[in-house]
């Protein structure tokens, strides 16, 4: 067939054929007659695919003859490829093979599971097994003594189960086994290895069933399985080998460089890190499921027993002052609910607030506990507490009286007055030690509110307060700063200005910004802290951004609130010497600590 | 039927040594005139055991398929008649042409299964291509040529040893496979593709076309026995060793796990609680169902379905794994659940655009109308592709066969609905076939003509008579068709560490 194409395929030019052309579709008869059938001519001749040496096989060409003399429309005897037979089994019993188990759901099949996970225990038994399993259920043992133990009898699952756990074993312990002829393991090492998938009754036959099992051990596993290449097996000699198929495909090498290291590191470090996390996450979440349990046991066991004294009660007759039913059923002691309250919102405050509803109730407590020792004392401190803070409110009014200060509202700036004042000018430091130290109230989450109402101002009805006139000199190092350890007050410095006191007091100034907005700015200085300020709205004062910036909401307010602070340091002196004083917010927390420890011990 | 000649490879080549043969002269490498059918064909002897005392002879009849090598009893070898003994390895390697270039003919698949490099090489020159497949790694003791073929391989050992194999074989066994391949890689690095090349195209490229180290001529199982049927393999797949010593290899339909013993397989059906195959329906009508399985996702259902497809696949390869396919299993429903009729791979993503890897109707389900469904089905998934799609070359004889029936039946429906004009790749882009594919089948039917000073396409009588003739089959016995609104897929999408990680 080849050899007529290529005879043909000579002389007379033709055109190549364009597949792109749109070609005409005709019928035989509208054929324009050509000198014999030259058509093949310029025609691409294209291969059929087959292996040039299956191409010639007897059978194929025969088909492709009949075919081709077909296409000629000659009559040809259909012929075919033989092949060897498949045939309809004889004696299988089909029905009990494959059960009639499986219908066909109406939506397309979804599915994922594995063979693996569809079959079951790997080992099957063969006939040896069979025999062996025998013996075992007669109350022999594998070599036809009888059986010592007590074990009755051996299911055909578990007898799998136990091979299987036997194989797989070594398959893990020795996977060269065949190689390199290591011994067969002792039951005791194979017991060794024994996890949690090993079901109990299958542990129970293991040391009858090993023998046998190690009978019919050799190098490979008992259930033939297909040669996989080992992975770090790269010997030759499993090339050549016609059994071993399936190797992995080797991974293209990617190119390794220290910058694909690191990022290699990075990822490791942070898939490390957030699985860290999440099993953090889970396991705090089972630590407060525990403890949710624990809280709902316990209250039920306090229900039961209140039931139980509810009873004894009503057996005894005992009946309260009261006298009525409700005295049954309530709880006599104080009320857990608002002590818990009163801690909660203790450890949430970090500085003193004394809220009105506080005292009554802590009073009460007080009574009820019938502590009048320690019921004075609180009182005592309250009062005390209360004073303190008044004294201190009208000291802060004494000392703005006659000040305004302008960075309270920076958004809506006095109207004239700011073209008196000075464009800038250093700003008095308090000490010049200090700057910043935190606010005497700094708010936090929780007392925000009460934070700035108790800012002495509050009492001076029209805001903006006015900013205190501090000279250098007068400005002390607020005291403030040690608020969270109240131990250790009264002090003279604290640790913690240390790093602060090096910091230079700021060049500031007051801008008028776009839209009559006052910005107090600092001349540009190493100082991180302000440097971090990003500066808005600078159209007008391009050149000047070079030497100024803003300076932060936050440190305006710190400055602001170390000013006033600074300013009370004369009082001191004059106030009682009541620890904690000082500093109205701090040393009262452990107090009130222990207020609520007391009342829960009462 | 007679070998065929070789006048083509050089008259001047030194013919194979011929003498009259006794029974216990025979040895592998042989080439005897052997009864079959009630004629006597030249036939190669691959192998020789023994059994019940007499030796056997396993044979491979020249120019036919090796789907029909067989096991034959001496009293079928025509010892009357001379016999070609192998050539000895010593001689200048010229004197192996002429041997090689006639084995040929059968195996010089083993070294081609890259096609487009394989189909020209004989036509190249005089010398077999079969050194293609050999190993450089190695140089040959010898210097010469070799044949990559086992059986010539095994003959050459032999040579080298110099002692006959014959008669005291008694089983042929993976010894011999492995000393076959060793004796492959024994070979001289001037060729036209090393070992080397092979595997790394078959790496690179995700072939699955076979590997040379691979054959392995002789079937290793008898029979294997799958739901109610019995099968006789075909070629040799790489089932464990032990089963070659067993008269029937039972598979389970379902996870296609393959056991030698029959309780064995008994208890494992008690346990198997697979009733389809374990991936996602991609289509259903009423006949049959279509799923899509990930090599990397069930790589033991698809390891067990390449070994069983193995047996009947020439050019299959086993040699690496099924982690870049995607198998398309067609199955028919009954009560017991989906029974596998067949199934054809693809890669995940092909580079040189083949939409079939490897494509097999199961024995049991051939000459049904089965293959055409699968091959119809793997078009329509190239067209929602938009791709056009060919099957991976090398073709098997059936192969062709069926995908020359298939676009022939396409082409010539298209080209009757549409009339007037259609250039090569509309018919192509329609239906999602390769112009190559369009060009093939038009050049076949001799439907490319030359009228007028212009090429047509011409609806021959024949072929308007081969469709008129089909149809009236197809009323008669109904026809299997895919319907393409009841295919329920969308090309899946692989992420680079899927198709890099492969493990």
């Amino acid at each position: 067939m080849s050899s007529t194409r290529a005879s043909n395929a000579r002389h007379v030019r033709q055109r190549k054929l364009n597949t792109k052309q749109p070609l005409r579709i005709i019928k035989e008869d509208e054929i324009e007659e050509l000198p014999e059938d030259e058509a093949q001519r310029n025609i691409p001749q294209v291969e059929t695919g087959v292996e040039k040496a299956e191409e010639i096989e007897y059978h194929l060409q025969q088909v492709i003859h009949s075919a081709s003399t077909a296409a000629l429309g000659e009559k040809t005897q259909q012929s075919f490829i033989p092949t060897p037979d498949a045939v309809k089994a004889k004696g299988v019993e089909y029905d009990k093979l494959y059960p009639k188990k499986f219908t066909s759901p109406s939506t397309y099949i979804r599915f994922s599971s594995t063979v693996e996970e569809s079959v079951g225990v790997p080992y099957c038994m063969d006939d040896q097994d069979v025999a062996i399993l025998a013996k075992l259920n007669e109350g022999k043992d594998v070599n036809g003594n009888s059986r010592k133990d007590k074990l009755s009898n051996c299911s055909e699952d578990t007898f799998e189960e136990v091979m299987s756990f036997f194989e797989e074993t070594i398959q893990r312990l020795q996977p060269f086994a065949d190689i390199d002829k290591s011994p067969v393991p002792s039951f005791d090492e194979m017991e060794q290895n024994i996890d949690e998938n090993v079901s109990l009754e299958a542990q129970k036959w293991l040391k009858v069933i090993y023998p046998h099992w190690m009978l019919r051990k050799d190098s490979k596993a008992i259930m033939p399985s297909i040669k996989l290449r080992l992975l770090d097996n790269t010997s030759d000699a499993d090339d050549a080998d016609p059994y071993v198929c399936f190797r992995r495909r080797e991974v293209r090498q990617t190119r390794k460089t220290r910058g694909r290291d690191a990022q290699i590191v990075e990822k490791l470090k942070k898939l490390r890190l957030e699985l860290e996390q999440s099993r953090q996450l889970v396991q705090m979440v089972n630590q407060r499921e525990q403890l949710n349990k624990q809280s709902l046991e316990t209250a039920r066991k306090v229900f039961e027993s209140r039931g139980q004294l509810k009873k004894v009660k009503q057996e005894r007759g005992i009946i309260g002052e009261k006298g009525d039913d409700e005295e049954l059923l309530v709880n006599q002691r104080p009320a857990p609910k608002p002590k818990a309250r009163q801690s909660t919102a203790d450890s949430r405050t970090p500085t003193i607030k004394i809220p009105g509803q506080q005292r009554p109730s802590l009073d009460r407590q007080a009574t009820e506990n019938e502590l009048p020792m320690l019921e004075e004392q609180l009182r005592e401190t309250f009062d005390l507490l209360e004073k303190t803070v008044d004294t201190k409110k009208q000291q802060h009014l004494n000392w703005n009286k006659g000040w305004e200060d302008k960075t309270w509202q920076p958004i809506t700036p006095p109207a004239e007055s700011a073209e008196e004042r000075p464009k800038w000018g250093f700003l008095p430091s308090p000490q010049g030690a200090s700057y910043p130290t935190p606010p005497p109230t700094l708010p936090s989450e929780g007392s925000q509110k009460d934070g700035d109402t108790e800012m002495p101002d509050a009492s001076a009805p029209p805001s903006p307060p006015q900013e205190a006139p501090v000279k250098a000199g007068e400005s002390p190092e607020p005291e403030f700063i040690i608020r969270s350890m109240p131990g250790a007050w009264p002090r003279e410095a604290s640790p913690f200005d240390a790093p602060m006191q090096r910091e230079p007091t700021p060049a500031c100034r007051l801008r008028r910004g776009r839209g009559g907005i006052m910005h107090l700015e600092a001349r540009k200085q190493r100082q991180p802290g302000l440097c971090r300020t990003v500066v808005t709205d600078s159209d007008d004062s391009d050149e000047e951004m070079d030497d100024w910036f803003a300076v932060s909401d936050a440190k305006i307010f710190d400055y602001r609130t170390a000013l006033n602070g600074s300013v009370r340091r004369p009082d001191t002196g004059n106030r009682q010497s009541l620890p904690g004083a000082g500093a109205p917010g701090v040393p009262v927390q452990p107090q009130l600590q222990r207020v609520a420890s007391t009342g829960n011990a009462g | 039927m007679a070998p065929r000649d070789n006048a083509a490879n050089g008259a001047d080549e030194p013919k194979p040594e011929k003498s009259i043969a006794t029974l216990s002269t025979l040895r592998i490498g042989v080439k005897a005139m052997i009864e079959k059918d009630g004629e006597k064909r030249k036939a190669e002897i691959l192998s020789i055991t023994t059994r019940k005392g007499k030796p056997t002879f396993y044979v491979h009849y020249e120019e036919f398929n090796k789907r029909l090598d067989e096991w034959v009893a001496p009293e079928r070898i025509d010892l009357s008649h001379e016999v070609e003994w192998p050539l000895p390895e010593k001689p200048e390697p010229k004197s192996k042409q002429k041997q090689t270039s006639k084995t040929d003919s059968k195996q010089t698949k083993v070294g081609q299964k890259r096609p487009r490099a394989g189909t020209n090489q004989r036509e190249a020159s005089g010398t077999p291509f079969d050194g293609s497949a050999k190993s450089s790694r190695r140089p040959s003791q010898s210097g010469g040529k070799e044949n990559r073929d086992p059986s010539l391989i095994a003959v050459a050992t032999e040579d080298i040893g110099g002692t006959p194999q014959a008669e005291d074989e008694s089983t042929i066994d993976l010894v011999d496979m492995q000393d076959a391949a060793a004796a492959a890689k024994a070979v001289p690095d001037h060729v036209p593709y090393s070992r080397e090349e092979e595997i790394e195209k078959l790496r690179v490229g995700g072939s699955m076309t076979q590997n040379q180290t691979e054959i392995s001529r002789v079937r290793n199982l008898e029979t294997i026995q799958m739901g109610d049927s019995e099968i006789e393999p075909w070629y040799f797949s790489p089932y464990p060793a032990e089963f070659t010593d067993v008269d029937m290899v039972y598979i389970c339909e379902f996870c296609l796990g393959y056991y030698g013993n029959l309780h064995q397989f008994t208890r494992h059906r008690q346990k198997c609680q697979l009733y389809h195959p374990p991936g996602n329906e991609i289509y259903r009508d009423d006949n049959v169902s279509f799923f899509e399985i990930d090599g990397r996702r069930q790589r033991t259902w698809c390891r067990n379905l390449c070994l069983l497809s193995k047996l009947f696949l020439d050019h299959k390869t086993l040699y690496y794994d099924v982690d870049p396919f995607l198998f398309y299993c067609m199955t028919t429903r009954t009560e017991h659940g989906h029974h596998l009729v067949g199934y054809f791979s693809k890669e995940k993503e092909s580079a040189e655009g083949y939409n079939v890897a490897c494509i097999l109707t199961l024995p049991q389900f051939q000459r049904k109308g089965y293959g055409r469904l699968l091959i119809q089905f793997s078009y329509e998934l190239s067209k929602i592709e938009g791709k056009l799609g060919s099957p991976e070359k090398p073709l098997s004889d059936l192969g062709l066969l069926g995908y020359r029936a298939y676009w022939q039946e396409v082409i010539v429906d298209l080209l009757v609905d549409a009339g007037g004009q259609l250039s090569v790749e509309d018919i192509g882009s329609t239906l999602a076939m390769t112009t190559t594919d369009v060009l093939h089948t038009l050049q076949n039917l001799n439907m490319l003509r030359y009228s007028n000073k212009n090429h047509v396409i011409v609806l021959t009588d024949a072929v308007l008579q081969q469709r008129e003739k089909q149809r009236e089959k197809e009323k008669v016995k109904g026809k299997r068709f895919i319907e393409p609104t009841k295919l329920q897929w969308k090309p899946p999408v692989f992420s680079a560490a899927a198709r890099t990680w492969n493990w």
